[in-house]
């Protein structure tokens, strides 16, 4: 056993990755990004007060500055990595990677170049987001994430429970204050099934949304395709800031 | 790697605990106490014979000479802790504890006074037990459990059709669909009738399979026989940690 | 899947235990219970402001309503039971325990009972506390230990690697040091009480040597975490999910 140092600032340990959290209140179900039992290590949240899911999803000015703040924060208390809770988060994933010394993957976006190298460059990649009005091309061609691959976007935004639990949800929570699991993941894999039915020739999804890899599977089910959610990319960050120990046979 | 004597008496090693059972026929499913796969540890079971549920329950002081030489044998096979699968098995906690030098927890009963504690004294805890009859407030008392300021409410289970047939009278299958209607019904009517119920207990070894069902039913803290032979079994059985900082 | 509510201040959700912490900085290795990989399921730290561990040692009644509070927010966030980082919590055992409607074990102590209870009426029992000299038989009474039962209590204040990396708040933990000290103190206690049937370890930094302690004594190791895990069991029921042809 070695010896330990204090980390200055530091009034717990062990924690594995950092996350920031809009400023946002709704239920973060099992397999929710905002769910701590979602992980099989510890993580570590830390809420962007003020910033909420319209400001970041609208990419208003300005707010820079408390997220490059929270991140310290959370680097400081000894995350190995650091990542967040909306895939919107990629217009601070520069700004945050240069502030800190650890790695950071603010958003499931930044797995898309990683799939279409596995693909065909004219394999369609389709993405399942909160909101298709927002998320375009040219968005993912600004922030870096240019790929060859035709891309079709799609979101459950107009949904009743998906708009009512998640899009109107701010600080203070939505009008209803609940989320009905089933509805949203009958929203979901509608969403993702239309996709398909206007492309047939769909190689695989990047389910973007940080709500949306409780329902996965189901989405994975419904469409038979290779399917990448928010928790893989924060597994995959993991897996490199903590090698494991092989005891197997052979 | 060190070295390692024989141990006299032991025909096999790595037993984390013994457990003692009731001379009794009925299918223990997993999550009974009598199911070698409700534990993440090995366990070795012994039979007493001649002590049936129905001896049990109704008090045999007359067998503490023999479950001390079982929990003595169980010592020499090398388990770590003792436990039982019946909690009335209470009754005979303190002669198997001063018989042997491991740790004993014949008994759920003996987790009510730490449940107890985490609790504050007006909440109740409603304790679920096999057979209501034979369970007041003066056995556990007889048998060394300290009476917590609690309201302890006790509801058995001998009246319920699955649970009668199936468990006290040995009928020779178990329908545990039923058995978990009949427990959960059994929760929920505690906790309608007490609204300010802190916890339950499952005293009886066959319920632990029910646990979660009832947990799920009434929201509460559900404490079972496993929970005590898993708390037992953790001070023997120390981890080595190998995480981050 | 069911119909999920929103905890109107929750920040996050899936945590088990909230862990209420002193006012301290120090290394908190793998197996203490400030280090959050030390369990197999989520924990919530909060830190209550001002509570230094002198002032948790002796009770101060000033600090109950940072305490309290602290305890609320914690169960606001949605955790299912509170626990605590040091062992002379019990102190406030009482007042965190009437404010929440979760368990509540904020001190490994509360075990002594229930280990005790396992034991033969000749044996006793032992704890090794971070400082004996403060833990008083006021406190003993408050874990609820049956007076006839004999208990041994050793402090880890006088061992000067304890006293300078833990009491001191150093800024560097020597794990090899700390665990032989705690060994040390383990089997003199043994040798001193020949009835001895099983230790608990009071501190919330020990449990990275329980191992350590029962492997030197061969007897039962209690510790913070062992009553952390038994709390998570109770507000945490499993599924046994094995065939049914296994039965």
């Amino acid at each position: 056993m070695p010896t330990y140092r204090k980390r200055p600032g530091a009034y717990s340990y062990g924690h594995g990755i950092g996350l920031l959290l809009l400023d946002a209140r709704a239920p973060f179900v099992p397999g929710d990004v905002g769910n701590a039992s979602s992980y099989d290590y510890p993580v570590l949240y830390k809420t962007v007060p003020g910033l909420t899911t319209n400001a970041c999803l609208g990419g208003e000015a300005g707010w820079e500055d408390a997220v490059v703040k929270a991140a310290r924060g959370l680097e400081k208390e000894g995350a190995k990595g650091l990542s967040s809770d909306c895939g919107f988060m990629i217009q601070f994933q520069e700004v945050v990677a240069d502030a800190v010394d650890i790695p950071v993957a603010l958003s499931s976006l930044l797995q898309l170049p990683m799939m279409a190298r596995c693909l065909d460059p004219e394999a369609t990649i389709g993405i399942l987001t909160a909101d298709d009005s927002i998320l375009t091309r040219d968005m993912l061609d600004r922030f870096g994430l240019r790929v060859p691959n035709p891309i079709i976007i799609r979101g459950p935004q107009n949904e009743p429970e998906f708009n009512e639990a998640i899009m109107l949800a701010g600080p203070q929570g939505s009008p209803s204050m609940t989320l009905d699991s089933d509805k949203i993941r009958e929203e979901v894999v509608g969403t993702a099934r239309a996709m398909q039915a206007e492309h047939p020739e769909m190689a695989a999804i990047l389910i973007e949304c940080s709500i949306m890899p409780p329902y996965a599977k189901a989405v994975q089910e419904a469409v038979d395709l290779p399917c990448f959610n928010f928790i893989d990319v924060i597994d995959y960050m993991h897996a490199g800031t903590r090698q494991r120990a092989y005891h197997g046979g052979y | 790697m060190p070295t390692y004597s024989t141990r006299r008496g032991a025909y096999s090693y790595g037993h984390a605990v013994g457990i003692l059972l009731l001379d009794a026929k009925a299918p223990f499913i997993p999550g009974d106490v009598a199911n070698a796969t409700s534990y993440d540890f090995p366990v070795i079971y012994k039979t007493v014979e001649g002590l049936s549920t129905s001896v049990c329950l109704n008090g045999a002081p007359e067998f503490n000479e023999k479950l001390a030489e079982a929990a003595k044998e169980l010592a020499r096979e090398g388990v770590k802790g003792i436990s039982s699968d019946c909690g009335f098995m209470l009754q005979f906690q303190e002669a198997v504890a001063d018989a042997v030098d491991i740790p004993v927890c014949m008994s759920s009963l003996l987790q009510l006074p730490f449940i107890a504690r985490s609790l504050d004294p007006s909440q109740p805890i409603g304790v679920i037990t096999a057979d209501s009859t034979n369970l007041d407030e003066g056995f556990l008392t007889r048998g060394g459990v300290k009476l917590p300021p609690n309201p302890l409410i006790i509801r058995g289970m001998q009246d319920e059709p699955e649970f009668k047939t199936a468990v006290l009278e040995e009928k020779g299958s178990l329908d545990s669909d039923l058995i978990t209607a009949e427990t959960v019904a059994c929760a929920e009517k505690l906790l309608a009738e007490y609204p300010t119920m802190g916890a339950i207990l499952l005293e009886c070894s066959m319920l632990p399979p029910y646990a979660k069902a009832v947990q799920d039913a009434v929201g509460l803290p559900v404490y079972d026989f496993i929970s005590a032979i898993d708390y037992l079994s953790a001070g023997m059985r120390p981890r080595a940690y190998t995480g981050g900082y | 899947m069911p119909v999920y509510k929103t905890r109107p201040q929750a920040e996050a959700y899936g945590y088990c235990t909230g862990i209420l912490l002193l006012d301290y900085q120090g290394p908190f290795v793998p197996g203490d219970v400030g280090n959050a990989d030390t369990y197999d399921y989520p924990v919530l730290f909060k830190v209550v402001e001002g509570a230094t561990y002198p002032r948790v040692f002796t009770g101060d009644p000033e600090l109950e309503p940072a305490i309290i509070k602290a305890a609320q927010e914690l169960e606001a966030q949605g955790v299912k039971a509170i626990s605590s980082d040091c062992g002379f919590f019990l102190n406030y055992q009482d007042v965190i325990a009437k404010a929440v409607n979760i368990p509540v074990c904020a001190s490994s102590l509360l075990q002594v009972p229930f280990v005790a209870s396992f034991l033969g009426k000749s044996k006793s029992i032992g704890v090794i506390t971070a400082d004996s000299t403060a833990l008083s038989n006021h406190m003993i009474a408050k874990t609820g230990l049956d007076n006839d039962r004999k208990l041994v209590i050793k402090g880890m204040q006088e061992q000067p690697c304890f006293d300078k990396q833990i009491m001191q708040e150093g800024d560097e933990l020597v794990t090899e040091d700390i665990e032989r000290e705690t060994v040390e103190v383990a089997l003199e206690m043994q040798r001193e009480n020949p009835d001895l049937g099983a230790i608990v370890l009071e501190c919330s930094m020990l449990p990275p040597y329980s191992k350590a302690v029962q492997e030197a004594t061969g007897l039962p190791v209690y510790d913070f975490i062992t009553m952390i895990d038994y709390f998570q069991r109770g507000t945490h029921q499993k599924a046994y999910d094995t065939p049914r042809h296994y039965y």
